[in-house]
């Protein structure tokens, strides 16, 4: 059996907090046979719970393609025999398209609070910030689920390159950083009245965010040359003029809605990255350079980093990230090596970093509906208090996503919103004004929710059960003293329950 | 909660300076019972500044815009003449009235001496205002709250949104406000609910940053608090509702007439990152100087008498390429414009040496250059109107060159 201070550290770190029963599950499983367990468990195999509740979302597991086909509501209404769409159908359409982007969130939260596999939905909060897309961006709004689903999840314990190459080429990415305009100087740009050319957005971010670091080694020049060797890979429209391209390429109509590589956009120009000379090899000569990028050194210190961050300290040791890049040099990037060596290291088990992070609302508010038994079916109103909280699920605007550290989240506001919603979950009053009218997270779609107490407070004696050895006997004094209906609130919002 | 809840309540964190009295008080410390203000607005995201102030002299300006460039004044759609030399953006209209009584004032081709076009190591620098030293973990805002003399009050300092950026980062205490857009003024009011309070002050009792930032929130959202209750009514007046930043502005505005402790302002504006039709005349670019523009003006309106104790700056991170991209938008460039308004500013005057456009001067080949430093602008305000001395502006800008920019009135 496992120590409890370990196991509690195990659920805190690697699962979001603990729900019933889960501190005593880790223990049994032992230190290694749960990190071994949790490595090696099949996501796709979800229980039949979890399955229908993700079923019930009407948009949930389609893919970009089918997405962009029946819920962008410009190409829907462009499949619409006739001219003009009429204004009630354009209505109904913008319907269609408002209900998906909170749909995607419901299947988030459904498993961020329930599924089995803990370790997994914590890298894929991870990787989609590591990859962050913005949903409020044209077609992202529709795609950013399908984006998760096919580009990051897949990957979050796969090659690195894969996760790298995935992401490179979805839709929702090559939209959110602006590469499907990227364009050979001179060749057809986005509409007839745009003039032509390089985009570096995505170029620079690739090399900045998503592999070398912003100390990597790269220059201006690598930016301005990776920009032009990634021209003409872009997303398959079927619009006229009015939509923007030009709808005589075949190209774009083959792979309508999902990636295209158009050859006649594409630079097939001589260029050099980081030393290294590309040319006259069209897609592929993209593929190579990111592959280069993947395998870079640079690279492996800096996934390493911030791995290490999000899941041991927000201040990681120095041997603890070099012995993470020199496995995942090693192994060729291989993720599952990589976080076996960081959740084994001794800096993981050193009691010195238990509960030493400051949670993000993200991890905050799941952590709260683990340990209240919420049905995550009822969780749509806690999408809204993380926009409160500043860290709304697809929200985030700028292409580093948010950070995990207690620099970027502890301050007083924040200590106030988050006790406020303590209170107001402990005591019951936080469900009650979703009753009536509540969305998937914060657009149209109306849902009722279902709680058979919506204005009952919080069991405390059951939050205790499960947190009990993670209070302080300050807290516990103070819990005790409080009246019973005031109790789940101060757990909610104690010192102990904001770190992990 | 009213002002006895607070003073009593402010009591149980015995021990702590700034909560032994009220804000009456504090004014009163204040040398001459005058409080000088400093407002730092941050464009993240990296404004285009050569389609804010246009250079619409340089030729080379309408070489390299053939789309995005605004046609110069006298034109369609013109820019709004400034100097002779440079334009306004049409869509900055509400701001000709500070240009005119000359509250107004830009430095061009102002920036980092560091050449990093990356948002995040760029926006850092900036805030921490020691361009290319990693190192720094505060901001200079900070450092200068902590250069202030007198007693420091938990809402010396007030920050709008979610979270508290670099800039605001350090050993002095600073509130938050949440913005328009963040989920509602009152989104932490249950925690200073009094049935909760006591339990929460004995948790959070200790000297760890999570119990040092709780008694902070709870200390200045007792005083900001208050007085929003107050400002709903009055609010209310017959003013049309402004949205979003000016909103803010307004409510920072009327925070600062009941408060005039209140010595610093900070608020961030996302959206500036226009890589894809970012437009001249109309665009992205120009809806979002709108109500940018609009809720720089709101200043001068809401702080009324204060306005004259007022500086405001607006800042962003690096300026953008000087020759639009393939889709009618700007990369990440180096130079930029920053912009300084306030009833203490000599204004009326595009201040700065202006490099030009042509490919020559352009640095490394394709942005404007950076001929003055942001921190000799921030500086120069900093001795000039918030009268610190240059031993305390060594600490807050240490290496900057000296400030020395005759921005202010004499």
């Amino acid at each position: 059996m496992l120590d409890q201070p370990t196991a509690l550290h195990l659920a805190r770190r690697l699962s979001f907090g603990p729900g019933p029963g889960e501190i005593e599950r880790v223990a049994s499983a032992g230190f290694d046979g749960y990190i071994e367990g949790q490595l090696n468990a099949d996501p796709s195999k979800l229980p039949e719970q979890i399955q229908a509740q993700l079923r019930s979302l009407p948009s949930f597991g389609l893919d970009t393609t089918t997405l962009y086909r029946k819920y962008w509501f410009k190409a829907l209404a462009q499949m619409t025999p006739g001219q003009k769409v009429p204004h009630e159908q354009k209505k109904l359409l913008k319907k269609i398209t408002n209900e998906v982007g909170p749909e995607a969130r419901m299947a988030r939260l459904i498993r961020a609070i329930s599924s089995p596999h803990r370790l997994h939905e914590a890298l894929v909060d991870f990787w989609f910030n590591h990859f962050n897309v913005f949903d409020n961006k044209k077609f992202v709004r529709v795609w950013v689920g399908a984006y998760e689903a096919e580009a990051v999840r897949p990957y979050v314990l796969g090659k690195f390159r894969d996760l790298l190459l995935a992401t490179a080429k979805h839709p929702a990415m090559l939209v959110y950083l602006d590469n499907w305009q990227n364009v050979a100087p001179g060749t057809h740009g986005n509409g007839k009245k745009a003039a032509a050319g390089i985009n570096e957005n995505y170029a620079r971010e690739v090399m900045e965010l998503h592999t070398l670091g912003v100390d990597g080694g790269y220059t201006q020049s690598d930016v301005t040359a990776l920009a032009h060797i990634l021209t003409g890979w872009t997303v398959g429209r079927q619009f006229g003029a009015a939509g923007g391209m030009d709808g005589s390429d075949d190209d774009l109509r083959a792979s309508l809605g999902g990636f295209a590589f158009v050859p006649r956009r594409h630079d097939d120009a001589p260029q050099t990255v980081l030393g290294r000379k590309f040319g006259n090899g069209g897609m592929k000569d993209g593929e190579a350079a990111l592959l280069m990028l993947a395998e870079h050194p640079s690279t492996a210190r800096h996934i390493s980093t911030q791995l290490a961050q999000y899941f041991v300290a927000d201040r990681p040791s120095a041997q603890l990230i070099a012995d993470m890049t020199s496995v995942f040099r090693k192994t060729d990037g291989d993720l599952k090596a990589v976080v076996r060596t960081m959740l084994t290291s001794k800096d993981f088990r050193d009691p010195a970093n238990f509960g030493a992070k400051f949670k993000t609302p993200y991890q905050y508010i799941i952590s709260v509906a683990r340990v209240a038994r919420l049905d995550p079916m009822n969780a749509a109103p806690l999408a809204e208090e993380l926009k409160v909280l500043g860290q709304p699920i697809y929200g985030c605007l700028s292409p580093d996503g948010y950070a995990c550290t207690e620099t970027a989240w502890l301050d007083p506001d924040a200590m106030m919103r988050r006790i406020s919603f303590a209170i107001k979950f402990g005591t019951g009053a936080y469900m009650q004004p979703h009753l009536a009218r509540a969305g998937y997270g914060s657009m149209k779609k109306p849902v009722q929710l279902e709680l058979p107490a919506g204005n009952a407070p919080l069991n405390a004696d059951r939050l205790l059960a499960v947190l009990g050895p993670e209070l302080s006997s300050k807290t516990r004094s103070a819990v005790t003293a409080a009246k019973s209906t005031e109790r789940a609130g101060l757990i909610l919002g104690s010192p102990e329950f904001m770190r992990c | 909660m009213r002002r006895r809840d607070f003073l009593s309540s402010a009591a149980a964190f015995g021990g702590i300076a700034f909560v032994r009295i009220g804000s009456q008080a504090w004014a009163a410390q204040n040398p001459n019972g005058v409080s000088q203000r400093l407002v730092v607005v941050f464009l993240r995201g990296a404004v285009d500044g050569l389609n804010v102030v246009i250079p619409h002299t340089d030729a080379a300006y309408y070489r390299v815009r053939p789309t995005i460039g605004v046609p110069p004044p006298g034109h369609e759609n013109g820019a709004l003449e400034l100097d002779g030399q440079f334009a306004l953006h049409p869509q900055l209209v509400s701001l000709m009235p500070m240009w005119k009584d000359r509250s107004l004032a830009f430095v061009h081709a102002c920036g980092s001496p560091d050449e990093s076009r990356s948002h995040f190591q760029a926006q850092a620098y900036m805030e921490t205002g020691t361009p290319g030293v990693r190192a720094t973990d505060d901001g200079w805002l900070n450092r200068t709250l902590a250069a202030l003399p007198g007693l420091h009050n938990p809402t010396e300092a007030v920050n709008f949104g979610p979270a508290m950026p670099l800039i605001l980062r350090g050993t002095m205490p600073v509130a938050s406000l949440p913005s328009a857009g963040g989920g509602g003024a009152r989104a932490g009011e249950m925690a200073s609910a009094p049935v909760f309070h006591a339990a929460f002050d004995t948790m959070y009792s200790g000297a760890d940053s999570m119990s040092v930032a709780y008694r902070q929130g709870q200390s200045a959202h007792a005083r900001l608090m208050s007085d929003l209750e107050q400002d709903m009514s009055e609010a209310a007046n017959g003013a049309p509702s402004p949205i979003g930043f000016a909103k803010d502005v307004a409510h920072f505005c009327q925070m600062v007439r009941k408060d005039p402790t209140i010595q610093v302002g900070f608020f961030a504006l996302s959206g500036w990152d226009t890589h894809v039709r970012e437009g001249g005349v109309k665009g992205v670019l120009a809806n979002h100087l709108r109500q940018l523009g609009e809720g720089l003006a709101a200043f001068q309106r809401e702080l009324g008498d204060k306005y004259a104790n007022t500086v405001i700056l607006v800042v962003s991170e690096f300026g953008r390429t000087a020759r639009e991209n393939g889709n009618a938008g700007t990369d990440h460039g180096h130079g930029n414009v920053m912009w300084v308004m306030g009833g203490p500013v000599q204004g009326g005057k595009v201040y700065g040496q202006w490099p030009g456009l042509a490919d020559e001067h352009l640095y490394q080949g394709r942005d404007l250059a950076v001929t003055t430093d942001f921190r000799t602008v921030a500086g120069s305000v900093l001795t000039g109107h918030m009268k610190l001395p240059e031993q305390a502006l060594a600490r807050i800008f240490p290496g900057a060159p000296k400030a020395t920019l005759p921005i202010l009135r004499a």
